[in-house]
């Protein structure tokens, strides 16, 4: 018992600590715009910071006003997150661990959304002139959840087919 | 199985993530138009109307006097022409005097 508590407070602490240091990026990025100072900075030749309000999803899609359809998505999107608590707390081992990833990125995101009404994006990286899609710190703990899901799921069927 | 999770999980990683497409990728998807200067927002020129106090103008009677200044400034070229001729007489005279101490000789 004492061991699943021990387990459940780590992953705690993953998602708490994704969490605030992708608040904490955000944060510092607009006080910087809100100071004056204009967020379009290179850092080399591949990566450059440039600030973006995305009032949509992920891709870009859906960008609209905080009108009621962007209320009804953020409900959605809100009750993903409570799934992902559940999953998060049913989960054990990598699961959990994954799951943990994915929810402290999600909820940086879900706070945005609900604070300001857009997710700031920031990270830009680009070869010469094509981008990759402008994106944060809570992106990059999901994209990972969900490789780290798909390398388990994949490794996990492997196991099976060979086993039978 | 997997597929069936994998279908689950993508709209959940569309909704749950935040990354906003680059203007580029937006254009090539949407296929939206490069920022160019709109035709429409040239000024266009005023038709030609007729002046108001069209009427008031003056008739122009001065055709008379254009034509005299005209003749006297034909006058004054025939007489640099004639000028001209006198000097090129003159020149032709030289010639044909030189000419003729050139047959002397």
């Amino acid at each position: 018992m004492q061991l699943k508590q021990l387990n459940s407070m780590k992953k705690i602490i993953i998602v708490l600590i994704i969490f605030a240091f992708d608040r904490a990026t955000k944060v510092y990025l607009i006080d910087l715009q809100s100071s004056g100072i204009n967020i379009d900075f290179y850092v080399n030749s591949f990566l450059n910071f440039n600030l973006h309000m995305n009032t949509g999803i992920g891709f870009g899609l859906v960008a609209m006003d905080a009108n009621i359809y962007y209320h009804i998505l953020s409900f959605v999107i809100a009750v993903i997150n409570l799934g992902l608590l559940v999953f998060l707390w049913k989960s054990k081992g990598v699961y959990g661990y994954l799951s943990a990833l994915i929810l402290g990125g999600s909820l940086g995101n879900l706070f945005d959304r609900l604070i300001y009404y857009a997710v700031p994006d920031f990270i830009d990286l680009h070869i010469g002139n094509y981008h990759w899609f402008i994106f944060n710190i809570a992106d990059i703990f999901i994209t990972l959840g969900i490789i780290g899901f798909i390398i388990k799921e994949v490794f996990k069927k492997e196991r099976i087919s060979k086993n039978v | 199985m997997f597929k069936k999770k994998l279908i689950f999980l993508i709209p959940i990683i569309i909704l749950i993530t935040a990354c906003e497409s680059a203007d580029t990728i937006k254009r090539g998807i949407t296929g939206a138009k490069n920022n160019s200067a709109d035709e429409f927002l040239v000024e266009k020129k005023d038709p030609l109307i007729m002046p108001p106090d069209y009427d008031s103008l003056p008739v122009p009677s001065s055709k008379k006097e254009g034509l005299e200044t005209t003749s006297s400034f034909e006058e004054k070229l025939s007489n640099t022409s004639s000028e001209d001729l006198s000097t090129s007489t003159s020149a032709t005279s030289t010639e044909s005097s030189i000419l003729n101490k050139i047959k002397k000789n």
